[in-house]
């Protein structure tokens, strides 16, 4: 095993610790978003299209001009998706030694610069499609959404099964143990489509995606076109071949002692191979000996610009939110909604980060503009008063980082009874399961003549946390339901503020309230 | 009165063990006068009122054999601080476990199904860490349904079948911990209302009837103690808060749970009311069916300040 192989397998390790961390409580140490924060695009975006500063971009602006040093390093050494389709290519393909420098490679190779144009574009409207292609955001999802159910659902598994050898050695703790199984809706199995269609592309090229649609790589090339880390073939070539058939990118031309630096993701693999020893890489910002042959032609620029610009007007119209927008419940924090669907990333960290899986990636709840961004589904778990994860580990700040008693204040939304379903209102049960289970005291009965204690909502005391709607013990949907009306959503200063103007009294971690 | 030879034997044989174990016999006779029904313990150290109401209710030996599988059941239904009096008290449970492990328990259980999200319950209530450090003590959650199984409730009016927590099922001894709440629905919660923790779909019991369920549960279970920690008690808001906390520091503790819970109604306004047992439909009910007796005036309560 390489040196490079290595650290590729322990970043991706690290990468898939950090994602298990990414629960409530977080690990106070290392941030669990570090390989989203770093990823260029992203900052790229949030910044763009939501026309303000976001913090990760000190991390992407950091990663830039590493790239200008040392070329696209982060493709071969650091990126998780990369790591995932190298190991897959080696599986599933092998390494087939074939000339790889084409010249019907050069429409297919620019399409990664056509399609960071496109998001790029779409992002200067205040729209957002990195999302759809970016690799970090990617194989964030692919691990929560498609493998961490399955490996929770796996782990109780086998803890059901030896159970009976776990209590009779006497370890109760882990005859009782219960990792909460998430469920993500469908979007666990589009990722494993994703990655399929990737991994199954290697047949053709390997690292297809990264050499012809990855716009972080494309992004990342820009800057590497005269990186200081430099190929250089001395005289003891014999012209093999060796290094042109096994790059990991095809970046090197017919002439071995030329590269196309933009192409070349710095895996030092052509010095590896080289069986005289001719091949290494030298700090020098000189022009020579570097080829750049995959650009994009300027009717594809123009192409691909206008194709930006339509779908931008396209996303800003998102015409089905109208409809279905009573579902568009944010998770506290969330900046307001055009704000948010510009700087979402869509990476699922805040999904995971949910202990009580009320949030969901979004299908069309919130419009095509918000396709994979969180909702709050209560029917499948509250918001509890006791985390802020989500806006802890989002990257970009969509949901904002704000402290649990910051958080009581930043409204989700409304409790609705529906008196038609409630038992107690339609057929006189004793229930207020909803007002047990409400921790800002929102809900109050009122006994009428026949003594039936019949729930009613303080709107000014209802924080949306939604614990009644999960806790409801009717069957079906929830006899009460939390609607977005009266949400507040502040992309700077105090929730605390914003709800006391409103006049609301949200008191659940306001420990005065009790002493 | 004719006395047959075999009586005369025995009553000599008797009389003999009687007099070479005259401690033993003492002591019998003493405990049989006056251990109370009852043992309601005021203090300001919580964990000193449940020892001391342990101690007049004739010690833990009496309810937990060596090698017993012990389940004590707190309330951890809520992921709330315990400032906020909505869970047990953790420091009752720390100095109930450390008796049971005393008196030689095999192992301890301490577990619930929360209402609110287990995982944030179980560590925000604070009972698990409290209970940190001791031997053979669990704390744990239960939510998998493979930890639950069905049984009939035989004497149960609507309540026949019900998935109970199959530790509850096969421990030797259950010792009942609640915290002393009013609640919305039920009026109070005190002892018998506490193992809605126990049973898996606990809403069912809201729709077929939540007092008649309540009663019906509570001829089937039969925890060798009560014990409800009233150190705290929300006697407004409950059974989720926020609402009025009265800071009674009172143990109370009995073997009859519609004893212990008819007298837990005595120690505060509830709701603002002076609630009689009458009042509280799960306790007449639960009387009715013989599960214990709510005429507290005739039971023999020992009222103590530590």
């Amino acid at each position: 095993m390489t040196t490079r192989r290595a650290i590729q397998l322990a970043l991706l390790a690290l990468f898939i610790y950090l994602l298990v961390q990414t629960k409530w409580t977080l690990p106070a140490i290392f941030p669990v978003d570090t390989f989203l924060k770093i990823d260029s695009l992203l900052s790229l975006q949030a910044a763009l299209a939501s026309r303000s500063w976001v913090n990760s971009a000190y991390y992407g602006i950091l990663m830039i001009l590493l790239a200008v040093f040392l070329g696209r390093f982060f493709c071969s050494w650091m990126c998780p998706l990369g790591t995932c389709l190298e190991l897959g290519d080696d599986l599933f393909y092998g390494r087939k030694k074939k000339r790889v420098w084409k010249n019907s490679d050069r429409r297919l190779r620019g399409v990664k610069y056509g399609i960071l144009v496109l998001i790029v574009v779409v992002a200067l409207f205040g729209q957002n499609l990195a999302y759809l292609f970016d690799p970090i955001s990617w194989i964030t999802r692919i691990f929560t959404y498609a493998l961490w159910p399955v490996f929770t659902a796996v782990g109780n598994l086998a803890v059901d099964i030896l159970r009976p050898v776990f209590e009779a050695l006497g370890w109760m703790n882990l005859a009782r143990a219960d990792i909460a199984q998430p469920t993500f809706g469908a979007f666990g199995i589009v990722s494993i489509i994703f990655i399929a269609i990737l991994l199954w592309l290697g047949r053709f090229q390997r690292r297809f995606w990264c050499r012809s649609l990855c716009p972080l790589g494309a992004l990342y090339a820009i800057f590497s076109r005269f990186s200081l880390s430099c190929r250089r073939v001395s005289d003891l070539c014999d012209d093999n071949g060796r290094c042109g058939c096994e790059c990991e990118t095809g970046a090197i031309p017919n002439n071995y002692r030329e590269y196309d630096p933009a192409e070349c993701i710095q895996c030092m693999r052509c010095v590896d191979v080289c069986h005289v020893k001719a091949v290494k890489f030298i700090p020098t910002f000189s022009k020579q000996r570097r080829v750049f042959s995959f650009d994009l032609t300027r009717r594809q620029l123009v192409g691909w610009l206008g194709a930006g610009a339509l779908g931008a007007v396209w996303l800003a119209y998102n015409p089905m939110r109208i409809l279905l927008s009573d579902k568009a419940l944010r998770p506290p924090g969330a900046i307001p909604e055009n704000d948010f669907l510009a700087t979402c990333v869509r990476c699922g960290q805040c999904v995971k980060s949910c202990p009580t899986n009320c949030l969901e990636p979004s299908f069309l709840e919130t419009g095509i503009a918000g396709l994979m961004t969180p909702i709050t589904l209560m029917r499948l778990g509250p918001c509890d008063q006791n985390c802020n994860a989500c806006g802890q580990v989002c990257p970009t700040d969509a949901i904002r980082p704000i402290d649990l008693y910051e958080k009581t204040y930043a409204k989700i939304g409304n409790a609705v009874i529906d008196k038609a379903r409630c038992i107690v209102w339609e057929q006189g049960k004793i229930c207020l399961v909803c007002d047990e289970n409400c921790p800002y005291g929102s809900i109050y009965w009122e006994e009428n003549e026949k003594g039936e204690r019949r729930p009613f909502v303080d709107a000014n005391r209802c924080n949306g946390c939604g614990q009644c709607e999960h806790a409801c013990p009717i069957e079906g949907s929830s006899a009460i339901r939390v609607f977005p009306a009266g949400q507040i959503r502040l992309k700077e200063g105090s929730y605390i503020q914003a709800a006391r103007e409103r006049g609301l009294i949200l008191k659940s971690k306001d420990k005065g309230y009790y002493e | 009165m004719n006395i047959t030879r075999r009586d005369l034997l025995k009553l000599l044989a008797a009389g003999g063990a009687v007099l070479s174990l005259p401690k033993l016999g003492r002591a019998l006779v003493a405990l049989a006068q006056t251990t109370p029904d009852l043992a309601v313990i005021k203090g300001d150290n919580p964990a000193k009122n449940v020892r001391a109401a342990i101690e007049v209710l004739g010690g833990i030996k009496r309810f937990v054999s060596k090698g017993d599988r012990v389940v004590i059941k707190p309330n951890m239904g809520l992921g709330n601080e315990p400032y906020k009096a909505t869970t047990t008290e953790p420091k009752v449970m720390r100095a109930l476990a450390e008796m049971v492990l005393g008196a030689g328990a095999k192992m301890v259980m301490v577990f619930d199904y929360p209402f609110h999200n287990p995982d944030i319950a179980l560590e925000v209530c604070g009972i698990k860490k409290e209970l940190e450090g001791l031997d053979d003590t669990f704390v744990y959650i239960i939510r998998n349904r493979n930890l639950f199984r069905e049984v009939a409730i035989p004497n149960g009016k609507k309540l026949k079948k019900q998935h109970v927590a199959i530790d509850i099922l096969e421990a030797d001894t259950i010792i009942n911990v609640p915290i002393a709440k009013s609640h919305g629905s039920a009026k109070v919660t005190f002892g018998m209302k506490n193992w809605m923790g126990v049973v898996e779909n606990r809403g069912f019991w809201h729709i077929i009837d939540l007092n008649q369920a309540i009663a019906d549960f509570a001829t089937f279970i039969k925890p060798k103690l009560t014990v409800i920690d009233a150190t705290r008690a929300l006697v407004t808001g409950g059974p989720g808060g926020p609402g009025e906390i009265a800071s009674l520091k009172t143990i109370v503790a009995g073997v009859d749970p519609v004893a212990v819970d008819s007298y837990a109604l005595t120690l505060a306004k509830w709701q603002g009311k002076d609630y009689k047992p009458q009042d509280v439909p799960y306790i007449m009910k639960a009387a009715e069916m013989g599960v214990g007796s709510y005429e507290i005036d005739k039971l023999n309560i020992l009222e103590r300040a530590v």
